[in-house]
């Protein structure tokens, strides 16, 4: 088979003008000519003690939704960190200004960001136009999914508001992978230590291109395409159909999970058995009460290699608009 | 073309690398330029299969993310761009968020995934004669694109304009049964899936609606053609004193699907205490598929109870698809920091395939040698499927028991599925068509624990069925997870987690069982900030049984799949400002039905040269051996030299 390096120059060439672009004064990005930017912090009282912190708070996306819409710096801090002002008046006595820590710190991020209405940020509308990115209202809570605030697992956990890793989106702690590990290390794992699995961590696939975080429990929290189809088929939509003769994924759910182990298989095309055959006969097997699944006939001897993968016969096995037995 | 491609890279690199200083000067920004080199001894195509890690230029990272314009900006108040592993593969990333308060907010993503398949156990009927790799291979690049506009966000109307496209192409090997022999086929595929959308989001005081109208369509070319000196077929005895042989064999397959897909949801905030929401989606649509097929050679048809020497095939076929998902939703707040939460949702699948197939076999003969006439052949088959889905949940969680957080919860799915039979289907008799049902109850329960830097999770689900729809459903499963973490201020932290399933069929014919389990531990020691080292150890075990008949005899035989292994990691960190080094090594070996080893090792140095620049070498190495076969044995190195700017 040919071997062939694909460079994606084109999509490069595009990031490389954007970052130039960005340099093109009063257009974008970049600071007024000569570098005289207006000091956002010249008046703020929080600022004065907590200088660094609070310089490194410019470029936080909470700081520029709620400034565009006129707070100053200090009421940006206040809105999460109350009583700084008795704070700032006492001298620095940390015990009057409210410090966001454990699941008491997490009431503070869902007042804003698991409620309808009026919301004080300009930049986002946190439970608004959710369904365009798969996130059905009815599979994703904040305060009742699998990830809700509690003592041993809260939005403080995965989320570091002053200290995320730059890498990182969504302001994580640390990179999704690592993150993800920190309670989940034996899933993760299974990327590293089965043969065959998908690259997460390294470009294309996160864990959260499949699961979301914040999703009510059952399913693994397993993301939803807009057409409430499982997210597999959001990459791999050749395999989505609808086919004239569909496979399991079809007639038994939205399982591609019934024959596949993602998170990292010995198997060579991810199923859940070593042996094709026997993943395939385990269904195809009339014994048993009223079950849906046919017999093959007894033209297979699966004592050659030849019929222990079913696939060499029957290659279109996520199903066919041309033959009825998977064929082709 | 790879000239071509690999000029804009270079170019685009130097751009990157000329703009990354000028551009952090007021912006922060990471970005990670260089070159991979790749050292692969053993079976190439088996470590293209596993991780296909290519030789070339690579756009490691970049980063630029600010939020900080100086009140100079026009166009943004948010910029966020990080892009990863652009390249020499195989899989990478771009994803760009930018907006403007109340103004727009603006998402593109870009994925890009090159895969490889030439394994030489899978679908390979030669692999008794030692011939690798097997007949089902594959090349090929999936580019997916996304892109997503939303105007005045947060306000009271809010316009959403999106578009995806994921583009799927690259050549193939097949194989394909014709008369009484299957030939190797070269195949080129090319598919598309593209959908725009268009939509709003309606933010008026409690109540917020979501709308989105897309319009998928799909599009897939497939051409087979005989490949070249495979004319004689994979079965070398002659059938009825007469060699099998194909001449030609050519073949164009065309799918057209068109999907309108509606997504509509709507949520309203009922004082402070309870939330109700409801969703509705509906994708229904067409699909056609043409495909014409011709070929010549000296075959047997034992359908047709004849020698034959060609054949045309025409195939039109179309599938009508009925999709709906609907579900509402109530949580609410009893008292502070106890939640209720319940729902109900549905979904109904109905499908109705057809397809003309029309063959005409030339230059006919019977079985003694006497000339016949052309056979021709008709069939007019309708399949039909559908399916539903009903759902019912409720749920409690307490979140303020002190130390303590608790959750339980039950649920309970109704699953029907009815299927009329194609009659060209049936082979054996049975289990292809009738109505199928299925109710399956869960019940779940955690309870967390947070005090004094321990950590304590458990977690239990049960899930019990009365009846299975296929033979691989279980009629009880019970897992458990349970974990533990210690830490200790920043110097260490321990931390194991155990994941147990067994499940069962009980059914009589059925009779399954499947027990996994997964556990491992972490240590993290950190004695000073410059120094961190990391062990970790785990196990993993499978095993499954379940009887099968073998096709051959019907015999009842057992179907046993066994997984035992376990895995060692290793790693240490240091962190000085003349150098940076990460080092990990690890093994994992597996001694089940498919047993196999794997060795890792992984390095990393950066060596900070002047201000934000800095070199760094990475080298990886990874060891792929089998138990009983060794034709997929590789070892492979990779070194990559890159160039780092990193000002934030």
């Amino acid at each position: 088979m040919r071997t062939r390096t694909i460079l994606p120059g084109g999509i490069l060439l595009l990031v490389a003008l954007l970052l130039l672009v960005g340099l093109v004064p009063g257009l974008t990005l970049a600071a007024p000519a000569g570098g005289a930017k207006a000091d956002p912090l010249a008046n703020s009282v929080c600022a004065s003690c907590h200088g660094d912190q609070a310089k490194a708070f410019l470029s936080n996306p909470h700081n520029a939704g709620l400034k565009a819409k006129g707070w100053s710096a200090d009421a940006v801090c206040a809105a999460c960190h109350t009583g700084g002002q008795k704070h700032a008046e006492s001298g620095g006595d940390k015990a009057l200004v409210k410090s966001l820590k454990g699941v008491t710190g997490a009431e503070s991020c869902l007042t804003c960001h698991d409620r309808i209405g009026d919301h004080p940020c300009s930049l986002c509308s946190p439970v608004g136009a959710q369904a365009s990115q798969g996130r059905l209202t009815d599979t994703a809570s904040h305060t009742t999914g699998a990830h809700a605030p509690q003592p041993a697992v809260n939005c403080l956990s995965c989320h570091s508001i002053h200290s995320s890793d730059f890498k990182t989106a969504k302001l994580l702690v640390k990179k999704q992978l690592d993150l993800c590990g920190s309670c989940h290390p034996t899933v993760v794992a299974s990327f590293r230590n089965k043969p065959y699995g998908h690259k997460v961590g390294r470009g294309g696939v996160d864990c959260t291109s499949c699961h979301e975080p914040h999703g009510r429990l059952g399913k693994n929290g397993l993301k939803l395409t807009r057409a409430a189809e499982l997210a597999c088929v959001g990459c791999h939509s050749e395999k989505k159909g609808p086919f004239v003769y569909p496979h399991v994924g079809e007639m038994t759910g939205d399982s591609c999970l019934t024959c596949h182990e993602p998170h990292g298989s010995n198997n060579m095309k991810r199923l859940k058995r070593a042996r094709v055959d026997q993943l395939c006969l385990e269904c195809h097997t009339r014994l048993g009460a009223n079950v849906l699944g046919s017999q093959p006939p007894s033209i297979h001897n699966l004592t050659q290699p030849r019929w222990q993968n079913c696939t060499t016969c029957h290659p279109a096995i996520h199903g066919s608009n041309r033959s009825p037995r998977l064929l082709k | 073309m790879r000239h071509k491609g690999l000029t804009r890279f270079a170019l685009a690199a130097a751009l990157v690398l000329l703009a990354a200083p000028a551009f952090s000067e007021s912006f922060p920004l990471d970005v990670e330029l260089g070159y991979r080199f790749v050292s692969v001894s053993g079976n190439e195509e088996m470590y293209r299969s596993q991780i296909n890690e290519r030789e070339g230029f690579l756009l490691r990272s970049l980063t630029l993310s600010t939020a900080d314009f100086g009140g100079s900006s026009t166009m943004f108040d948010k910029l966020r761009l990080d892009v990863s592993d652009i390249g020499a593969g195989p899989a990478g990333a771009i994803r760009l968020e930018v907006g403007k308060s109340e103004i727009y907010r603006f998402r593109f993503r870009y994925a890009r995934w090159q895969h490889f398949s030439a394994l030489p156990g899978f679908a390979n009927p030669m692999l008794a004669s030692g011939i690798v790799p097997g007949q089902q291979t594959y090349e090929r690049l999936r580019n997916v694109y996304d892109a997503e506009l939303e105007i005045m966000p947060g306000k009271v109307f809010t316009p959403i304009v999106g578009f995806t496209y994921n583009r799927y192409t690259g050549p193939s090997n097949s194989t394909i049964r014709v008369g009484e022999d299957e030939f190797r086929l070269n195949q080129s595929f090319e598919s598309y899936d593209a959908e725009p959308r268009v939509g709003f989001a309606l933010n008026a005081g409690n109540l917020n609606v979501n709308f989105l109208q897309g319009w998928r369509k799909y599009h897939e070319v497939e051409t087979s053609v005989l490949t070249p000196g495979a004319g004689a077929g994979n079965g070398s005895t002659a059938i009825l004193g007469q060699q099998q042989t194909l001449i030609s064999y050519s073949r164009t397959a065309t799918t057209d699907v068109n999907i309108p897909v509606t997504t509509a949801s709507a949520a309203y905030q009922l004082g402070c205490w309870a939330k109700l929401s409801g969703t509705y989606v509906r994708a229904s649509g067409m699909s056609d598929t043409q495909g014409p097929t011709d070929l010549d050679g000296t075959l047997v048809g034992f359908d047709i109870q004849r020698f034959f020497g060609g054949l045309n095939e025409t195939v039109s076929s179309s599938v009508d698809n009925s999709y709906w998902r609907g579900a509402v939703r109530a949580d609410v707040t009893v008292l502070d920091g106890v939640e209720l939460t319940g729902g109900w949702r549905k979904r109904h699948r109905e499908l109705t395939g057809f397809e003309l197939l029309s063959q005409i076999f030339y230059n006919t003969s019977t079985y003694s040698g006497a000339s016949a006439p052309n056979v021709s052949r008709v069939l007019n088959i309708h399949n039909g499927l559908e399916r539903t889905d009903e759902t019912f949940d409720a749920g409690l969680v307490l979140r303020k028991l002190g130390p303590f957080g608790l959750r339980g919860g039950w649920g309970q799915t109704k699953q029907t599925t009815e299927l009329s039979e194609a009659v060209a289907e049936i082979v054996v008799p049975g289990g292809q068509s009738g109505i199928y049902d299925r109710k399956v109850n869960t019940y779940d329960a955690g309870l967390t624990f947070a005090m004094w830097g321990i950590t304590l999770g458990a977690e239990y689900r049960g899930d019990k069925a009365e009846q299975s729809i296929v033979r691989s459903d279980f009629t009880s499963r019970n897992t458990w997870r349970a974990r533990a973490s210690w830490d200790l201020k920043k110097f260490v932290r321990i931390s194991g987690s155990g994941l147990w399933v067994e499940e069962s069929n009980d059914t009589a014919g059925i009779n399954s069982r499947g027990n996994f389990s997964q556990y491992g531990g972490d240590f993290i020691l950190t004695p000073i900030t410059e120094l961190s080292l990391r062990f970790s150890g785990s196990r993993y075990r499978a095993d499954t049984y379940m009887p099968i008949l073998n096709p051959i005899n019907f015999a009842t035989i057992p179907s046993a799949h066994l997984e035992d292994g376990y895995a060692l990691e290793g790693g240490l960190g240091l962190n000085f400002k003349v150098f940076k080094l990460e080092a990990s090594g690890g093994e994992f070996k597996n001694t089940g039905s498919f047993g196999f080893k794997i060795d890792r090792f992984r390095g990393r140095v950066e060596i900070p040269l002047v201000k934000a620049f800095a070199l760094v070498g990475e080298w990886a190495y990874d060891k792929y051996t089998e138990t009983v076969y060794t034709y997929g044995d590789y070892k492979a190195n990779r070194y990559g030299v890159y160039a780092r700017w990193s000002a934030f």
